[in-house]
C-alpha cells in the first residue's frame, strides 16, 4: 500500500504529460505538412561565381506571389544589385528569380515578388497572444533542410524601442526571414535573430502587415537608398523627439547632478573604482540603448549611449590626477562603420566652455553618412578642468541622428549637468 | 720647389701618415727599392713614378696590369700633372697627393672646459649629471603614475635608463677611440646626461602647449622644435668629441631633422585614408595650464552647428 502511494502521483503526472507531448509533436508535424509549400529558401547569388553568397528563409504572404523575408537576408543585393541576384528555392527544389519590392531597415523586413507556384499563403494574426502560448517557427538553418521548431510566446522585449517578440526556441543562421505562427498556422511574427541558447527574437506580424500595405500601395521601389534614408530619418526623429519631450529625471553623482535613465528601453549600469591600490576614486554610470539597425555587413546604425564618471583623488597630485583624467578622456564609439563608402571621417572640435559655474573641455566629433543624407554619427565628450582633485567626465554617442536632433540633445544633455556647490 | 707629400688613410693625429719627397723623383711600388713601398698585391713592383718637371709634379704609370685612378678616373695618358689634393687609387690602396704649398685650414678652437682636465672634477661632474638626469627621468615617470606607486618599478626603470645612457655614451666613446684615438668618455657622459635631463624636464610638460593654446598644430610645432633642439645639441656634442667633422652642428641637426621627418612621414603615410575612430585632441591638464578663455554654451552650439555645415558642404563637393 505504502509503495502504491509513493508511485501514484508520478504515475498520474506521466499519464498526463505523455499524451500532451504526443499532441504537440503531432501538431508540429501536421503544421509542417500543411505549411511547407508556403515557406521558401531565399538565396543571394554572386553573379560572378554563380554561387550563393547569403541564404535565408522567406514565406508567401499573398496569392499572387508576394514573399516576406528579413532585410538583412537581402541587404547585399540592395547595396550592390549589379553584383548579386535574388533567387528562391521551393520546398520541392524548384528554383526561380525573385524581385525585391520594398524594404524596412528599421524592422529588418523585405518584400519580394515571385511568379506564384501555388496559391496558399500565410494570413496574419495581429492579436496579442498570451505568455506561454505554443508557437512554431520554420526555416532552413545552415542550408541543411527546411524544418519546424517549437517554442513559447514569451511576451515582448522590454529593453528595445521596437516591439520584438521573445520566442523561447532556438533560431539558427539561415532561418532568418522564416515565418513564426500559432497553432492554427496564422502568422504572428518573422524570425529575425537569436538572443542566447533558447531565446530568439521575432518581428511582430503587424510590422510586416504595414510594410506589405506600403509595398502594394507604392509598387516596386526604384531607389532603395532613398527608402533606407527616409526610414532611418523618420525613426531617429521619432526616437529623439520622444526623448527630448520627456521630463528628464536627475540623479546625484559626487558634487554634480546628472540626468538619470532617459528611457525605459535603455540598459543602465554602474560601478565604483575604490581599490586601495588605485589612487583615485571613480563612480561610473552608463546607459545604452540595446538597439542596432543593420544596414549592411559594414554598417550598423541607430545606437545611442551616454555615461558619466565622477573622479576624485586625495592621494594623487594635480599633475598625476590630470594624467588619469587624460587617460580616460576618450570618446565612446560604436565601431559601427567599417568602410569609407558609407561615412566621412570624423571632424572634431575641442573648446573650453563655461557650464554650471565651472570650466569644461568639450570635444565634439561628427561624421556624415554619405548615402543617407542628413544623418550623422555624433560623439560628445567633456570633462571639468578647474579643480585639482575632482572632475566629472561625461560622454554621449549617437549614431544615425539628424543635425537638429543631435544639437537639441546636446543642449539638454549639457544643460542637465548641475554642479551642486 | 714644392715637395710632394703622399698621405695614406686620413687618420687624425697619427705620425706616419705622410711621406714627403726628397729630390725630384719619387717611385712607388711593391718592390723594396722604391721610395714608397706598399705591401698591396694588386700593385706592381714598379708601379708609379712622380717626376718634378718644369715646376710641376708629373705622374707616370709604369705598370698597366691594373688601372690607376686619379680622382676616380682611370689614367689613359702616359703622364698626368698632379694638382694638390688629388686622390690616387692604386691597386687596393687609396692615397692623397698634396703639394707642400697646400694651404691648411684655420686652427680650430678646442672645446675646453677646465673641469674636463681636473683630476677629480673630471669624474665627479659627469657622475652628478648622470644622477640628476636619472632622477629627472624617474620623476617624469612618477608624475605620470596614477594607480599604485611602485617604487621598485621606478628604481628598475631608473637603472634601465642609466644602462641605456651608458650604452649610448660607450658607442660614441668607441667611435672616438677609432676616429680620434681618444674616447672622451666622461665628456660624452656629461653632455649626453645633461641634454637628456633637459629633455626629461620638457617631457614633464608634454602636451601643455597644445592644451594651453587650444591648438594641436602649434603644440606639434613647438614640441617638435624642442625635440629637434635638444636632440640636435646632444648629437652635436657626441660628434664633437668623437669625430673630426668640421660642421658638427649642421650634421647633427640635419640628422635629427631627417630622422624626425622620416618617422613623421612613416607614421602619416601609413595612416589609412579612412579612419573609423575620431582623431581629436585628448590632452587634459591641471587648471594652471589653462590659458584660453571659456566660451558660453550658446557659442559652443554655434561651433557644433558650423561643424555640421562644413561636413555638409564637403559632401556636396
Amino acid at each position: 500500500m505504502g509503495i502504491y502511494r509513493l508511485v501514484q502521483w508520478p504515475m498520474l503526472v506521466l499519464l498526463l504529460v505523455v499524451p500532451l507531448q504526443t499532441f504537440a509533436a503531432e501538431t508540429a508535424s501536421q503544421l509542417f505538412k500543411t505549411l511547407k509549400q508556403q515557406v521558401y529558401q531565399i538565396r543571394i547569388i554572386d553573379k560572378a561565381s554563380g554561387n550563393k553568397s547569403t541564404i535565408g528563409s522567406g514565406f508567401q504572404i499573398s496569392k499572387d506571389g508576394y514573399l516576406a523575408t528579413n532585410f538583412h537576408v537581402v541587404s547585399s543585393y540592395v547595396h550592390k544589385p549589379d553584383k548579386f541576384s535574388l533567387e528562391y528555392v521551393y520546398h520541392d527544389g524548384t528554383t526561380g528569380n525573385a524581385e525585391l519590392h520594398d524594404i524596412d531597415v528599421v524592422h529588418d523586413l523585405a518584400i519580394l515578388k515571385i511568379e506564384p507556384l501555388q496559391d496558399k499563403y500565410f494570413t496574419f494574426n495581429l492579436k496579442n497572444l498570451s505568455k506561454g502560448e505554443r508557437i512554431f517557427s520554420m526555416g532552413n538553418p545552415h542550408d541543411l533542410s527546411m524544418l519546424i521548431i517549437e517554442g513559447n510566446f514569451s511576451g515582448l522585449l522590454k529593453e528595445s524601442r521596437f516591439k520584438k517578440i521573445l520566442f523561447s526556441g532556438s533560431l539558427n543562421a539561415g532561418m532568418s526571414g522564416g515565418p513564426a505562427f500559432d497553432k492554427t498556422g496564422k502568422l504572428i511574427g518573422i524570425n529575425v535573430s537569436k538572443g542566447s541558447e533558447q531565446i530568439s527574437f521575432l518581428v511582430p506580424a503587424a510590422r510586416l502587415d504595414a510594410l506589405f500595405r506600403r509595398a502594394k500601395k507604392n509598387g516596386k521601389v526604384k531607389d532603395f537608398n532613398q527608402v533606407i534614408q527616409a526610414d532611418l530619418y523618420r525613426d531617429q526623429d521619432h526616437f529623439y523627439k520622444k526623448l527630448l519631450k520627456k521630463k528628464w529625471t536627475s540623479e546625484s553623482l559626487g558634487f554634480v547632478e546628472i540626468s538619470g535613465k532617459l528611457d525605459k528601453s535603455f540598459k543602465c549600469w554602474g560601478h565604483t573604482v575604490d581599490d586601495e591600490d588605485i589612487l583615485y576614486e571613480g563612480v561610473h554610470k552608463h546607459c545604452r540603448s540595446q538597439d542596432r539597425l543593420y544596414i549592411s555587413q559594414d554598417m550598423q546604425t541607430g545606437m545611442f549611449s551616454y555615461d558619466y564618471e565622477w573622479i576624485t583623488s586625495r592621494k594623487l597630485n594635480r599633475f598625476q590626477f590630470y594624467t588619469q583624467v587624460e587617460n580616460r578622456f576618450t570618446h565612446g564609439s560604436f565601431n559601427n562603420v567599417r568602410k569609407n563608402e558609407n561615412v566621412t571621417n570624423y571632424s572634431c572640435e575641442e573648446k573650453f566652455v563655461s557650464l554650471t559655474g565651472h570650466s569644461w573641455k568639450i570635444s565634439s566629433c561628427i561624421r556624415a553618412y554619405k548615402k543617407y543624407k542628413g544623418l550623422y554619427d555624433v560623439l560628445l565628450l567633456l570633462t571639468s578642468v578647474d579643480e585639482n582633485d575632482k572632475t566629472l567626465l561625461a560622454k554621449a554617442a549617437m549614431s544615425g541622428v539628424s543635425k537638429e536632433n543631435s544639437i537639441e540633445f546636446i543642449k539638454s544633455f549639457l544643460g542637465r549637468i548641475k554642479w551642486k556647490n | 720647389m714644392e715637395e710632394l707629400i703622399i698621405q695614406q688613410n686620413k687618420r687624425h693625429g697619427r705620425l706616419n701618415e705622410f711621406i714627403k719627397s726628397v729630390g725630384n723623383t719619387v717611385t712607388l711600388g711593391r718592390g723594396f727599392h722604391n721610395d714608397v713601398i706598399l705591401s698591396d698585391h694588386f700593385i706592381a713592383a714598379e708601379q708609379l713614378r712622380f717626376d718634378y718637371e718644369d715646376g710641376q709634379w708629373v705622374l707616370k704609370v709604369l705598370d698597366q696590369t691594373n688601372p690607376v685612378l686619379v680622382n676616380n678616373k682611370s689614367i689613359t695618358d702616359a703622364s698626368v700633372v698632379i694638382s694638390s689634393g688629388d686622390e690616387l687609387t692604386v691597386g687596393r690602396t687609396h692615397l692623397t697627393l698634396i703639394l707642400s704649398n697646400h694651404p691648411v685650414e684655420r686652427t680650430r678652437k678646442l672645446l675646453i672646459s677646465n673641469w674636463m682636465y681636473h683630476r677629480n672634477l673630471h669624474y665627479i661632474i659627469p657622475i652628478i649629471m648622470l644622477l640628476l638626469s636619472t632622477i629627472l627621468a624617474v620623476f617624469t615617470e612618477y608624475q605620470e603614475a596614477t594607480s599604485k606607486i611602485r617604487w621598485g618599478l621606478f628604481v628598475a626603470s631608473g637603472l634601465g635608463y642609466v644602462v641605456m645612457l651608458l650604452f649610448w655614451v660607450s658607442i660614441w666613446s668607441m667611435v672616438g677611440r677609432i676616429l680620434r684615438h681618444k674616447p672622451n668618455f666622461m665628456a660624452q657622459l656629461f653632455y649626453t646626461a645633461f641634454f637628456l635631463a633637459v629633455l626629461n624636464m620638457g617631457m614633464l610638460f608634454y602636451g601643455y602647449t597644445s592644451y594651453a593654446m587650444s591648438s594641436e598644430i602649434l603644440g606639434l610645432i613647438l614640441e617638435s622644435g624642442f625635440l629637434l633642439l635638444i636632440l640636435g645639441m646632444m648629437l652635436k656634442y657626441n660628434l664633437l668629441f668623437s669625430t673630426e667633422l668640421k660642421h658638427c652642428s649642421r650634421v647633427a641637426f640635419s640628422a635629427v631633422a631627417l630622422t624626425m621627418l622620416f618617422t613623421f612621414s612613416i607614421m602619416n603615410l601609413g595612416k589609412k585614408e579612412f579612419n573609423s575612430h575620431p582623431d581629436y585632441s585628448n590632452s587634459v591638464k591641471p587648471p594652471l595650464a589653462k590659458w584660453s578663455k571659456d566660451i558660453t554654451l550658446h557659442d559652443y552650439i554655434k561651433v557644433i552647428d558650423s561643424q555640421f555645415n562644413e561636413l555638409e558642404s564637403s559632401l556636396k563637393e
